[in-house]
């Protein structure tokens, strides 16, 4: 399955079709789930309208995880395989989880100033969000430092998949820990708890950023590809260009 | 109060929810537009070097 995958110029075709499709679908869902959240969700019982920043808060949590577990899978997939395809999926996804892991950060800091009354607390769901996004921004350096793509490539991998221990630190932080951060409420094993009117909005924002996080990633992975195609046909000019130099040099003489 | 500034008001709220959701489109929105941008200029250096080899071939 990772071959059939791996090959660019069906990546290519695929990308082509989906990521127009992606970014009319997550239009589609920000026009029903933002108005359904912001206007016809009724406010919480005990948090009035703050409640309306789960709705952005909760997706973005949930999606900067997604993105580093794809992250942590796409290279370990590379890191076996040697896909450079998925070298590619795990590096366009590390900017978009970046930014995901910060939108989770600050709106649940905002949120917290009027509702716990502090904007940060050490407790241990946000102190295992901050190592995600620092996860992230490690990643990011790490792979811009490097200039040799498959050392660059390799180290990444290993960081990601070293990191992927957070991800269930963060899910069960709530449960492990006393903690201030309130315990899971919709992905829970005994089914959500959260009212269906707070919760189907809360989907449908959740399903709307899914689509654009997909779009983002997989325009970012174009990208990369047009990116080392161009660096690939000047690498074969100048040799090219050397090898025609070293022929009229011999003709010379 | 007008049915629209009481909801703007957003029950007393309005600063922290505005501002949540203020920097999650500023958030979004740059990293759509950046990523967007990248795969065009990218798009674009790939199409102008290809061009170019293909003038030097026939050159």
């Amino acid at each position: 399955m990772w071959s059939y995958l791996a090959n660019p110029e069906r990546f290519e075709r695929m990308a082509r079709v989906l990521v127009p499709a992606l970014w009319a679908l997550a239009a589609v869902l920000f026009l029903i789930g933002i108005p359904w959240a912001l206007v016809f969700s009724p406010p919480d019982y005990q948090q009035s309208d703050t409640v309306r920043i789960m709705y952005v808060h909760v997706p973005a949590a949930w999606l900067s995880m997604a993105a580093y577990a794809g992250m942590g899978i796409a290279s370990f997939v590379y890191f076996v395989w040697r896909h450079n395809l998925a070298d590619l999926a795990a590096r366009a996804l590390a900017p978009a989880g970046a930014v995901f892991a910060f939108v989770c950060l600050a709106t649940g800091s905002i949120w917290g100033r009027p509702m716990w009354g502090a904007w940060w607390v050490w407790d241990a769901r946000l102190t295992s969000m901050l190592v995600l996004f620092l996860l992230f921004l490690g990643y990011i350096a790490l792979r811009a430092a490097i200039e040799d793509e498959r050392l660059s490539a390799r180290s990444g991998a290993i960081l990601a998949m070293a990191g992927l221990i957070n991800l269930p630190v963060i899910k069960f932080s709530v449960d492990w820990w006393n903690t201030l951060h309130q315990p899971a409420s919709v992905l829970r094993f005994d089914g959500p708890t959260i009212h269906a009117s707070q919760l189907w909005p809360l989907l449908i924002m959740a399903l709307a950023f899914t689509m654009l996080l997909g779009a983002l990633a997989l325009t970012a992975m174009r990208t990369q590809i047009a990116r080392r195609r161009a660096d690939m046909l000047l690498r074969r000019r100048e040799q090219r260009l050397e090898a025609e130099e070293l022929k009229a040099g011999e003709l010379k003489s | 109060m007008s049915a629209i500034a009481d909801w703007a008001a957003m029950g007393g709220y309005a600063g922290w929810v505005w501002s949540a959701w203020g920097l999650t489109a500023l958030a979004v929105g740059a990293l759509s537009v950046l990523t967007v941008r990248a795969r065009l200029a990218a798009r674009a250096r790939l199409k102008a070097l290809e061009a170019e080899l293909k003038d030097e071939a026939r050159s």
